[in-house]
This record gives structure tokens, C-alpha cells and sequence, in this order.
């Protein structure tokens, strides 16, 4: 698994090194804009959390999955190294534009906003949300994997909105799940249960993901 | 004698096209020319020995173990060539040699740089700016960097002049000293095999037309040449393939001592070459 | 060892590499005991396929002109003297038979065949 790592930083690093440079410049000069700790996550796991998808779909553009797949490996090798990578390059990225709105003058942020340890899950929580509904599709879809995304999120939007009253308390259920759910994010992990449970929770929801990937990948032909 | 790959009962559906009992075995130590006309099949064989795409049915054994169940363990031993080279456009051939050779315990850097020099390839350069023939030189020159046991080339001289064609055969056949070594090559540039290959599979429309020793193609199937009123209704059914012009006819039989007895005298009967074989039996098929 | 294949000719390779060895054991080109190329090396020498030479090797081997010992090599053989003799006889008696043939038909006598057959002779020495 490692040299799938490896293989992907090697064959990429002209594309990642330019891409993380232009993040860094951007949080350095907007990064001043931005006065809460956790827009300033939202924003920027959106942004690292795009990386790992544009090289996957990179290698989807030039079709050059048939040669990964016919090296020494295994299809679910070839999935694990993805989320692997997928998460080192998030985590690195991330890192670097924290360090950039940090240091940059003018910054409103200041470290204790974000190096403490709700923000860490907070981030956790982001990018897993990102990445493990990202990685089935994409594996499964290639590149129209994200279109899939946007298109599926306008459609079922639009469902619910035409159903919205025949469906009034499934919906207002829903939206209560998702409120408490947001509200228990929002209330911190101080309390090491809830740590625990923030933790585990998240474990789960990328092992089901790296679950349905492998099923997916297993299944097609490159 | 060890297999290097047996394949038995392998059926692979697409929407246009099925590939349906297909079924040989190419022994370790030798060399199997795998021929047909573009789109009967190749390329789906060596895609399911790969496991690049999903069977429908059948199995397929490499070394003598399930290409699925050990397909990691199997393809450290395998050198492949794909009928279409894709790497990342924008790495260069130094990078993407970096980014493989790990992969294989057995790499054999000194192989690979005297592989580069001698089919000389720029290192520095990005793929994107080799030619078509330069990608393929680039998959060879990494199939034949790890000792593989066995190399499988998908049209591997595709866009490549009748010198490296040679080269490569040269080179194949320098490996088969070694008794545990097999090659499997998909071309449809037949002259490639008329002299090295030991064994020659023809498929057809997804179908495998035979599988048999070369030296039996070159003993006993001949063309068969003569006046159109020689050919009666009962001696078309002899022949594998035929073919009428204006002066005459050309019939491919695999039985020329048949074929002579047949004749007696009023034909000529010549070998057949291995395009020979491909050509009449991909056309004339129907009409024998 | 001397091997010249035409792939033009009416015999199959095998036949052709069989012959032309065949020939040099008999001449004594290829004396006895000399070692013989592998399958595989004469096959890649000649660029031809081992099943090829195997097949040649094979039937040199059944009439008794080489022998193979598995792990060192292949060999060749012990030629029983007697029959490689009558074999040398017969390649003469042969040729001889076509002289006669050409000489009757040209009205040549034995007589003159005996003086020609001299002469022959005393030139090489």
C-alpha cells in the first residue's frame, strides 16, 4: 500500500505542489476575511478535501487506472491506499493553509481559535462527511462521480420541495435528527463520552465508506 | 510440464460483442502467438488473465493458481504491454519509472537502464511527448525489468519498424532459455511469429478457432491453387477457406497430403503462412 | 556445427536440421562426444521455435546418432562403427550408382570408368 502512496505522490507532485501553493497564497491574502474558527474549517476542508478527488479523477482522465490495476496489487489495496492518501493530503493541505491565515498579517483567527480540540473534531467530522461520500462515487463513476453528487443533491432537493407537504413529518423528523445532530457537534467534545463518541462515530462512517468502495471497485472493469 | 495459464470455459458479454468458450493453456517455456483480426478478442483475453474486467463465466489459472483469489502474488510474476499505453501525461519517464519499479521485488534496475539505452529513451522526457512506438518501447523496457515469469504484450509492436520487431523477438528469445519463463503475444502482425512462436491461437469473433503447434501450421496447412472448374461442391467442404478470383481459385486446407490425393495433379499447393491462415479463415469461413 | 535452414524449401525445418546433422556425425564434421547446442540455444540461434529443434533432436536421438543426459547436455553418440561404415558405403555406392547410370547411358564401358576412377583417385593425392 505504500507504494500505491508513494506512486501517486510521485506521478502528481508537479500538480500538487502548484495547487498547494495557490492555497496557501489564497488563505494568506483572504484568510484575513475570516472570523470564526469553524467557517474558516468549512471553507477550507471544502477546499483539501477537493485534492484527493481531482488526482483520483486525474488518473480517471487518463485512463490510467488499467495500468494500476494490472500491477502486483489488490483492488482492495488499490481502495485503502486511496482513502489513505485521500486523508494525508487533506490533513497536510489543511495544515498549510491554517499555518497560512495564522501567520499571514491582518488575521483575525488566532491559534486558541484553532488548535484546540473541538475544532480537530469538528475538521475530523468535515472531512469525513467530504470523503466518504465522495470516494464510493468516484470509484464507482469516475470523474461523473461528482457531477452524480451535484446533480443527485439538486434532484432530491427538488423532490423533497415538491413532496414537502405529503411528507411534512418525515421531513420534520429528518430535520430535527439533523439539527440535534448538528447541535451535538456544535456542544464540543469536552466530556471525554462524547470524545469517544464523536470518535467512534466518525470511525464508523469511513470504514462503511471504505466498505462500499472495495464492493463497488471489486466490481469494475477498467 | 507446468502451465504457465490455462483458461477453460471463459465467457465475457458485452453489449455488441461476446467472447464465449474460450479455452487453452500455454505451457511454461514457451511462446503463444495469440492471433485475430481487430476486435475478435485479444485485448478481452488478456484483460480477464489481468482481472482488469469481470468474467461472466469460466475459469482462469496463472502458474497454476486462480488469477482472482491470488491475483497480487500472480502479477508480481507477470510483465505486461498493453495495446494502449497510459500513464500520467504529464510525468516524465524517470518518474514513472520511480513510481513502478517498487511494486516488484524483483527489479532489476541495471535490466532497465541498459533496456533504455538500447532502446533509446529519454528519461527526462514527459510521456505526452513520446510517440505512439516510444510508450510501447517505454512498457517493454518495464515488462522485461523485473525477471517476470510471464510476459503478457498486448500488440506490443504496434507503431514499431521491422528492426525493433526483430530486437524484441531476439530478446524474447534470449528469455526462453529459461524453461520457466512463457510469453503470451496478441498481435496481428503475424510475420512477428512465423519464426519464434510454438504455439498459435486463433480467435475469431470472440471464438477460439484453434489452438495448436506452429510447426503443425507449417507442416500440414497449405494453400491449395487451381482452376475454378477443379473446385466441385464436395471438395469446397475440405477446405477451411476459400477464395475465387476471375483466373482461378485459393483454397487454405489443413490436410495437404489430403488435399494432393484429392487433386492429383492439376493444382499447386503451396505452405501456408500464418497471415495466410488469419486471412482465409476470417473471410472465407462462410463460403467453405 | 553447421546449420543452414531455408524457409523457402519443400521440408519442414526439423527435417533440414536433421539432415545437415545427421550428415556432419557421419562425415565425422561432428566427432564423437562433442557437445551440441541446447534445444533452447539452437532455437534462439536460429530463431526458430524449440519445438522445432526438439522435434529434430528427438528423432537424431531415436536413430541413435545423439544422446541427451538430462542436467549436462546433449551429446553425440558413440557411433557403432560397423554402421556408420555401411553408412558412408552407402553414400559412395550411391554416388557411383548415378555415375554408372550417366556412363551407360552415354555408352561409356566399364573400362573407362575404371581408368576415369584411377585418375580421380591419383589427383587428390
Amino acid at each position: 500500500m505504500r507504494n500505491l502512496i508513494l506512486k501517486d505522490l510521485v506521478l502528481h507532485k508537479k500538480f500538487l505542489a502548484v495547487i498547494s501553493l495557490l492555497y496557501i497564497a489564497y488563505m494568506g491574502i483572504f484568510g484575513s476575511r475570516i472570523n470564526s474558527p469553524r467557517i474558516f474549517f468549512l471553507f477550507s476542508m471544502i477546499m483539501s478535501g477537493i485534492i484527493p478527488v481531482l488526482i483520483f479523477t486525474r488518473e480517471d482522465k487518463f485512463k490510467a487506472l488499467s495500468m494500476t490495476c494490472s500491477l502486483p496489487v489488490s483492488r482492495r489495496q488499490i481502495v485503502l491506499a486511496r482513502y489513505v492518501l485521500g486523508w494525508l493530503l487533506t490533513l497536510i493541505i489543511e495544515v498549510l493553509m491554517a499555518g497560512a491565515v495564522l501567520l499571514f498579517p491582518g488575521s483575525k483567527l488566532g491559534p486558541s481559535d484553532l488548535l484546540n480540540l473541538n475544532m480537530f473534531v469538528f475538521a475530523l467530522a468535515m472531512m469525513t462527511a467530504i470523503l466518504s461520500i465522495l470516494m464510493p462515487l468516484l470509484i464507482r463513476f469516475g470523474i461523473a462521480g461528482i457531477f452524480v453528487v451535484a446533480i443527485g443533491a439538486q434532484v432530491l432537493g427538488i423532490i423533497v420541495l415538491s413532496f414537502r407537504f405529503k411528507w411534512n413529518n418525515i421531513l420534520v423528523a429528518l430535520i430535527a435528527a439533523m439539527k440535534s445532530v448538528f447541535a451535538f457537534l456544535s456542544a464540543g467534545v469536552d466530556d471525554p463520552g462524547r470524545l469517544a463518541l464523536a470518535l467512534a462515530m466518525i470511525c464508523l462512517v469511513n470504514l462503511a465508506s471504505i466498505k462500499c468502495s472495495e464492493f463497488l471497485f471489486r466490481r469494475k472493469d477498467v | 510440464m507446468n502451465s504457465a495459464i490455462e483458461i477453460s470455459g471463459l465467457r465475457k458479454e458485452y453489449k455488441g460483442f461476446t467472447l464465449r468458450d474460450v479455452s487453452f493453456t500455454l505451457p511454461q517455456g514457451f511462446i503463444m502467438g495469440l492471433i485475430g483480426p481487430n476486435g475478435a478478442g485479444k485485448t478481452t483475453i488478456i484483460k480477464l488473465i489481468l482481472n482488469l474486467i469481470r468474467r461472466n463465466a469460466g475459469d482462469i489459472k496463472v502458474f497454476g493458481l486462480d488469477a482472482i483469489k491470488h491475483e497480487a502474488e500472480i502479477k508480481a510474476r507477470i510483465g505486461f504491454v498493453h495495446e494502449t499505453p497510459r500513464f500520467i501525461e504529464d510525468a516524465t519517464l524517470k518518474d514513472i519509472k520511480l513510481a513502478i519499479a517498487p511494486f516488484y521485488e524483483k527489479w532489476d534496475e541495471k535490466m532497465f537502464r541498459s533496456l533504455i539505452s538500447e532502446f533509446a529513451l529519454p528519461l527526462e522526457k514527459k510521456f505526452k511527448k513520446l510517440s505512439h512506438g516510444m510508450k510501447m518501447k517505454l512498457q517493454i523496457a518495464l515488462a522485461l525489468s523485473h525477471d517476470a515469469d510471464l510476459l503478457l504484450m498486448d500488440e506490443p509492436t504496434s507503431g514499431l519498424d521491422p528492426v525493433f520487431r526483430r530486437e524484441l523477438l531476439e530478446q524474447l528469445s534470449g528469455l526462453m532459455q529459461n524453461e520457466q519463463k512463457a510469453v503470451l503475444f496478441s498481435t496481428h502482425i503475424t510475420s512477428d511469429l512465423e519464426r519464434t512462436a510454438d504455439y498459435i491461437t486463433f480467435i475469431n469473433d470472440g471464438e477460439i478457432v484453434f489452438s495448436l503447434p506452429k510447426d503443425v501450421i507449417k507442416e500440414k496447412w497449405g494453400i491449395v491453387k487451381g482452376a475454378k472448374e477443379l473446385l466441385l461442391k464436395k471438395s469446397r467442404g475440405m477446405f477451411k477457406g476459400v477464395r475465387e478470383t476471375d483466373f482461378g481459385f485459393e483454397a487454405l486446407t489443413d490436410d495437404i497430403p489430403s488435399a494432393r490425393r484429392e487433386f492429383d495433379s492439376g493444382v499447386v499447393i503451396e505452405r501456408a503462412s500464418i497471415e495466410d491462415v488469419m486471412i482465409f479463415m476470417d473471410k472465407g469461413g462462410d463460403h467453405a | 556445427m553447421k546449420v543452414i535452414i531455408s524457409n523457402s524449401s519443400p521440408d519442414p525445418i526439423y527435417e533440414q536440421i536433421n539432415r545437415q546433422i545427421k550428415a556432419q556425425i557421419i562425415s565425422g564434421d561432428l566427432a564423437e562426444g562433442e557437445a551440441l547446442p541446447s534445444i533452447r540455444k539452437l532455437a534462439q540461434e536460429l530463431l526458430i521455435s524449440v519445438i522445432t529443434t526438439k522435434r529434430a533432436y528427438d528423432e537424431l536421438e531415436r536413430e541413435g546418432f545423439i544422446n541427451t543426459v538430462s542436467g549436462k547436455g546433449t551429446y553425440v553418440a558413440v557411433q557403432n562403427q560397423e554402421l556408420l561404415k555401411e553408412k558412408k558405403m552407402k553414400i559412395v555406392e550411391e554416388k557411383l550408382a548415378e555415375a554408372v547410370s550417366e556412363a551407360k547411358m552415354m555408352g561409356i564401358g566399364l573400362d573407362h570408368l575404371e581408368d576415369m576412377l584411377k585418375l580421380l583417385f591419383k589427383e587428390d593425392q
